[in-house]
């Protein structure tokens, strides 16, 4: 009897997971905030301890040119990923959409990407990106190019490290447009057609409110994801040539792991989380992702 | 004539992605069945003898056994960990009535959110205070971020496709909320316990970044193993590589085939339900 009395309460249920997340992510999170403040070296804390240094750390943030380099790249490969899989995606989806039923397994093996290991992949990819015996670069002299050595300029590492991305993630996108496009729903179509609506207003005014909200999520994912880019950088350039294609989280991790300054790492981490929150807000905001979420 | 042309359009295209997508896994595949000298051939060698010499190589190397049996052992514990513990707070959310139930389900997803890199700094810090640095607890511990936010969510999108008459006519019957839950509930959800189960597997399998900084030479996993490789120099290990990278790769592929139909859930979370 005072069994099931206990079971019939919520928190018996709910309590595991919010202590094992409180303890992952919110003490974490309070904890960053605390080494923010301090010069926390981890070659002198034994020695000197740690020092409060107030805003410090954040002021020379705001100095700091590698991290606004890093921040630009990061930009870059938002920019540029981000559009071309939400393009390509879509039109996938919409290819996809007019096939018939026979063709199914086409789909998932589209699909297949983006579940695959990263850093497999990314290694896969500098082995097509070898100057030397690259694929890439067979191919390219089979339709007459000359080959590009994609690893070593500034410009065509990011240009290569974005078509990584693409490739893994495209599919992503092109899941998700086919979930929006088989959730709007025939008869105002047909009814849009019986009233002499052109194709543009049917896209504008019938597919799209439907469309939004549901492509909304793929990019609130698929922004965060970038945002927080690693995997593929440290495999294909390790952030060169030079610091090239660092992005923030790799500077974040070089800083707090390799530079061994940890309360500085602490004060990037807060700034970059701020960003990835109100830029996300945005995207809710614009897309109406948010009856999805919530 | 204009049928033939739109066929034949859509059959490039067809042939287009096909070929996009199989391409690169296909090739590092292909290439781990080569002899070294094979892979660095130029132009690629399409057509060779295929060997198993690699895998051989790969699979007597002490290095490559202990991190593959790690990569392993930290991803299953991982998800019978946040399987268990998540399950159980999903089928609460999707059955009782929980104040602000909604801003603890909002909080909840936005841990997912959490980036791996901004949580290292603290982690790293804690247990290397808690002398865990390099264990595999330290793994199993760290991934609850990502994997248990993520079965919450899931779950629960499963728990609330499942009539609830079905559990009150077993309370009739004298069961508790616990054996409703334990006895009804949970067979009727299997397949999504098991899509769910496979996901997280996945997440914990492929993760980079934390095994990367949190373990080093005792607990390190298969993809912090394979960066190690190209570290020393690609040249000469492209076969132990590509067949390292395929043994990572085709338990992956065939996993996710076989949760195809809850693929869009899971990839955003069960915000978009297929």
């Amino acid at each position: 009897m005072n069994l099931d009395k206990i079971f019939n309460k919520s928190y018996v249920y709910i309590l595991p997971t919010i202590i094992a997340l409180a303890a992952t992510t919110i003490f974490p999170f309070v904890y960053i905030i605390y080494l923010s403040v301090h010069k926390y070296d981890l070659r002198y804390v034994a020695t000197r301890g740690i020092t409060f240094l107030g805003a410090q750390n954040f002021v020379n943030v705001l100095q700091d040119p590698t991290f606004l380099a890093s921040l630009r790249t990061t930009l870059i490969y938002i920019g540029g990923a981000l559009l071309a899989e939400i393009v390509l995606g879509v039109l996938i989806a919409i290819f996809i959409n007019t096939l018939p039923p026979s063709l199914s397994w086409l789909k998932s093996l589209v699909l297949t990407p983006m579940m695959l290991t990263p850093v497999a992949i990314a290694t896969t990819f500098r082995l097509l990106y070898n100057y030397d015996y690259g694929l890439i670069g067979y191919f390219m002299q089979l339709v007459g190019l000359d080959k590009v050595a994609w690893l070593a300029g500034t410009n065509f590492a990011r240009l290569a490290i974005i078509l990584a991305d693409v490739w893994q993630w495209t599919p992503l996108l092109a899941l998700i447009s086919l979930g929006a496009l088989q959730a709007v729903p025939k008869a105002p179509l047909e009814a849009a057609e019986i009233d002499g609506a052109g194709l543009w207003q049917k896209l504008r005014y019938i597919v799209l409110p439907y469309v939004k909200p549901i492509l909304g999520v793929g990019i609130l994912i698929r922004f965060m994801d970038i945002a927080k880019f690693f995997d593929k950088i440290y495999v294909l350039t390790g952030g060169g040539p030079g610091t090239a294609t660092e992005t923030l989280t790799y500077y974040i991790y070089k800083t707090a792991f390799k530079f061994l300054k940890l309360g500085y790492g602490a004060a990037l981490s807060l700034f970059v989380l701020f960003g990835m929150i109100v830029i996300s807000l945005l995207i809710v905001r614009l897309t109406g992702a948010g009856e999805h979420i919530t | 004539m204009r049928k033939r042309v739109l066929f034949t359009g859509k059959l490039l295209i067809v042939l287009l992605l096909i070929l996009w997508t199989l391409v690169p896994v296909g090739w590092i595949i292909l290439n781990s069945f080569k002899s070294g000298a094979e892979i660095t051939a130029y132009p690629p060698k399409f057509i060779f003898q295929p060997t198993l010499k690699n895998y051989f190589s790969v699979f007597q190397d002490p290095g490559f056994q202990k991190t593959f049996l790690n990569s392993f052992v930290v991803a299953v514990s991982n998800v019978l960990l946040v399987m268990i513990v998540g399950t159980l707070s999903a089928y609460g959310f999707s059955r009782f009535e929980v104040k602000g139930k909604k801003h603890i389900l909002f909080w909840i997803i936005s841990t997912r959110m959490f980036p791996p890199v901004v949580a290292s700094v603290p982690f790293f810090i804690i247990f290397k205070n808690l002398g865990m640095l390099d264990t595999r607890f330290a793994l199993i511990i760290a991934y609850i971020t990502f994997n248990l936010p993520f079965v919450v969510w899931m779950m629960k999108g499963f728990f609330d496709e499942v009539p609830i008459e079905l559990e009150e006519c077993a309370k009739v019957d004298g069961a508790n909320t616990f054996q409703a839950f334990y006895r009804v509930a949970l067979p009727i959800v299997a397949p999504g316990l098991a899509a769910t189960s496979i996901f997280t597997f996945i997440l914990s399998w492929n993760e980079f970044l934390f095994a990367l900084i949190l373990v080093g030479r005792n607990a390190k996993t298969l993809p912090v193993h394979i960066t190690e490789y190209l570290r020393w120099g690609e040249g000469i290990f492209w076969g132990d590589i590509s067949a390292t990278a395929s043994v990572m790769l085709i338990p992956v592929l065939i996993l996710a085939l076989s949760v195809q139909r809850h693929l869009i859930r899971g990839m955003t979370f069960g915000a978009i339900k297929g």
